[in-house]
């Protein structure tokens, strides 16, 4: 039976299946948003990891697949030990170390190793960031379950982020010819390394088919970065939005220059459809199994930045308040575009082992909840 | 026979005697008042749920034996949708889960154990929660306001000299020295000589090595090392030699405690307090480095008074200078002296007004700190 009380669905017949989010609950999680950021104010941010999880509970609760819904089983304590970990073993001894370090070649006058040293820390935190990426990803995984079968990351964080950080140096060298290929690469990785249920997660996604787009989407970004950039420089002079310009003596020009700033995002518009192709080509990549079902992700550069736009406005224009909302919009779009095009063998589905792991959320993650 | 609710912690319930046994609560026959997962596989379990005193059994319709879970080891999955359902699971990482859809099913459960529907663990988990958020703003604040200072003078105090000027010749040139050093000669000897003089005064025996630098602010900084930076603007604006004096007085009395590479070392380490705390992303952690160095630099601002004052009254100078200085600096709108007076707490300084008080009636040299020439020739520091 299913639990609203209709017979069980059998899953082969209505293909393809479909995640369905079950709609309303703004309410109690807007007071789950508020609670936590006011609470996270008061105590310095501890707040956040109980807070966070809370979020991610009703979230969570409300995607649906095959009748039954999802449940997030990470816990507050889980993330504050780890947040503690992370700070006792890498973020204050790194710290420190590289505090020293500048400061005894300050005081010995080797400045050009100074200079050496700051680039092995940008580095290195760019390594602990990818480090993080993954473990987030493998700690958001292992706690989400459905029909109490669990997913899990298997790979090493740390080959990922080496991998990481060749790719953007690659990218970096190449001025950013190869963001395609380095882009599918970690992707695969990460996939390749998923399961659920027992049922692994095989990728062969290429960049073959998406330099085009991303050709095309890189020249119009630029093209639109420029007319929005000629726009700000005359606006900001002439003050066609405030009415004021550089050029009245006595004039604020603050607001051409801040409606200047809020737009430049605006100019990647065109990169919605590249990521669009890409999200596409990803889950069309995907073989989960023996069985070996395929997966769709059916989602277009408009859906993809009407999704984008629309919770820019809503942050913007709501100064944060209507944040939640771009939860549920993500959530949205993902059961809106996500399909399974085979059936599932529910018996097939088998529990995988518990992964302790607890670290990485809180090196970057932010207010990122979903 | 019966087997535990997939969980090794829930075998014990299989000791569990008949006698707690309640026939009374038992729901039987319907299939869909509920259904189980058994944590190994997503089949879907139709099954009846009969309540005990102390545990409650699961019987799987399509087969199985019967599974016994104790009240004390089963947690309500909250949230859970819809919400008139209750779904439940062993308090270990179990994927076991047991939803109950028949409401006389979640009465019977209610009657037998309330705390599974409203479970006394949470409340102590807010209990621990809340210990542990208290514990850590306690621990926090110890390292921010006592081992944070401790472990700076430490530092500060075991840096040898050499250290210490290197760090100060390259602050002055990373930072002073792109802005414009002046250089005027006959300003320079002026200045050097009230440093010097005031240095002995203050018990400072060392080289100080003065700069004036063209940075576009008023301003005066000790940096370690000895090496003290006072810019163009601050000879501008200041009225009489007295008043620069008084103010190479206080940076003075800041070089004596060692304050400039305590603040070094204070501001790297708060930096990575800062940094761990807050998590980075959210933005709080410049406001919340910004109120910490703030709060606590206040003692050493007060300490450096105190011996600016006396280093004046040693050398015959009128605190009058200093004095002014502060008032000037206190000249703001009246609504903002009001506010500045309310937030004394989170200055880096006390207020110009108490210690525009303190200098006046402490003071007690009566001359100004430079010959006319010698004041003239200062004003000119900068002049090509």
């Amino acid at each position: 039976m299913g639990p609203w009380g209709q017979p069980e669905r059998p899953i082969g017949p209505d293909l393809p299946i479909q995640l369905t989010h079950i709609p309303g609950g703004f309410g109690q999680l807007w007071v789950a948003y508020v609670t936590t950021v006011v609470l996270s104010l008061l105590t310095l941010t501890v707040y956040r990891f109980w807070g966070m999880t809370r979020i991610r509970r009703q979230l969570w609760s409300r995607v649906v697949l095959l009748d039954d819904p999802f449940e997030y089983t990470g816990s507050g304590w889980e993330l504050f030990i780890g947040f503690l970990k992370v700070m006792f073993y890498i973020v204050l001894p790194v710290t420190l170390i590289i505090a020293g370090l500048n400061f005894a070649l300050q005081s010995m006058g080797l400045f050009t190793l100074e200079q050496i040293i700051g680039f092995i820390t940008a580095v290195g935190f760019y390594w602990i960031v990818e480090v993080a990426i993954f473990l987030r990803f493998r700690y958001r995984a292992n706690r989400t379950s459905w029909r109490g079968i669990r997913a899990r990351v298997n790979g090493n964080a740390t080959d990922f982020a080496g991998r990481a950080l060749l790719l953007a140096a690659g990218v970096a060298f190449t001025g950013g010819i190869l963001y395609p290929y380095a882009h599918a690469f970690l992707m695969r990785y990460k996939l390749n390394c998923l399961s659920f249920g027992g049922l692994k997660v095989r990728s062969s996604l290429s960049s073959r088919n998406l330099y085009g787009r991303f050709f095309l989407c890189s020249l119009l970004s630029m093209v639109l970065g420029f007319i929005l950039l000629f726009s700000f420089v005359i606006s900001t002079f002439t003050g066609a939005i405030s009415g004021t310009s550089v050029f009245t003596p006595g004039t604020a020009v603050g607001i051409d220059f801040i409606t200047g700033l809020l737009l430049a995002p605006f100019a990647l518009a065109p990169f919605a459809w590249y990521w669009a192709k890409f999200y596409r080509a990803a889950a069309q990549s995907v073989l989960i199994g023996e069985d070996q079902i395929d997966v769709a992700y059916d989602v277009t550069g408009w859906q993809l930045l009407r999704y984008a736009a629309g919770n820019w406005a809503l942050i913007v224009f709501s100064l944060g308040l209507l944040w939640p909302l771009t939860w549920i919009r993500k959530i949205e779009l993902i059961c809106n575009c996500f399909r399974i095009n085979r059936e599932i063998s529910v018996e097939a589905l088998l529990q995988e082992a518990y992964d302790p792991t607890n670290v990485g959320e809180e090196l970057g993650g932010g207010f990122e909840i979903v | 026979m019966t087997r535990p609710m997939s969980a090794r912690n829930l075998a014990e319930a299989s000791k569990l005697s008949s006698d707690q046994f309640d026939d009374q609560s038992s729901a039987r026959g319907a299939s869909d008042a509920a259904y189980f997962f058994d944590g190994h596989t997503a089949l879907k379990h139709p099954v009846t749920v009969t309540f005990h005193t102390a545990h409650f059994t699961i019987t799987l319709l399509d087969g199985g034996a019967p599974v016994e879970c104790p009240y004390t080891l089963s947690r309500r999955i909250q949230p859970f949708l819809p919400a008139e359902h209750v779904a439940l699971r062993p308090n270990n990482h179990s994927g076991a889960r047991l939803v109950l859809v028949e409401p006389t099913l979640i009465d019977r459960l209610r009657r037998h154990a309330p705390e599974v529907l409203d479970p006394p663990f949470l409340r102590r988990s807010r209990l621990r929660r809340w210990a542990a958020i208290t514990g850590t703003l306690v621990a926090v604040m110890a390292v921010i306001f006592v081992l944070v200072p401790a472990v700076s003078s430490v530092f500060g105090f075991l840096v040898p000299d050499t250290t210490k000027r290197a760090v100060g010749a390259r602050t002055v040139q990373q930072i002073f020295e792109p802005a414009g050093l002046c250089i005027a000669e006959a300003g320079t000897q002026a200045l050097k000589g009230l440093v010097d003089q005031l240095a002995s005064t203050v018990g400072v025996d060392e080289d100080i090595a003065i700069h004036v630098t063209q940075f576009p602010m008023v301003n005066a900084f000790a940096l370690p090392g000895w090496h003290m930076v006072l810019t163009e603007k601050l000879i501008e604006t200041a009225e009489s030699s007295a008043e620069v004096a008084g103010i190479i007085a206080h940076e003075l009395g800041h070089m004596k405690l060692n304050h400039p590479t305590e603040a070094y070392f204070r501001r790297g380490l708060l930096s990575a307090v800062v940094d761990a705390i807050f998590g980075g992303g959210l933005g709080f952690e410049s406001v919340a480095a910004l109120v910490i160095t703030f709060s606590y630099s206040r003692d050493d601002e007060a300490a450096a008074d105190d011996i600016a004052i006396n280093a004046l009254n040693d050398a015959g100078i009128t605190t009058q200078g200093i004095a002014d200085f502060f008032n000037r600096e206190a000249k703001l709108p009246e609504g903002l002296q009001k506010m500045m007076v309310n937030l004394e707490w989170l200055s880096t300084h006390p207020s110009n007004q108490g210690r525009r008080q303190i200098a006046l009636e402490q003071g007690t040299g009566r001359n100004q700190a430079l010959s006319p020439e010698g004041w003239r020739a200062l004003r000119k520091v900068c002049a090509k």
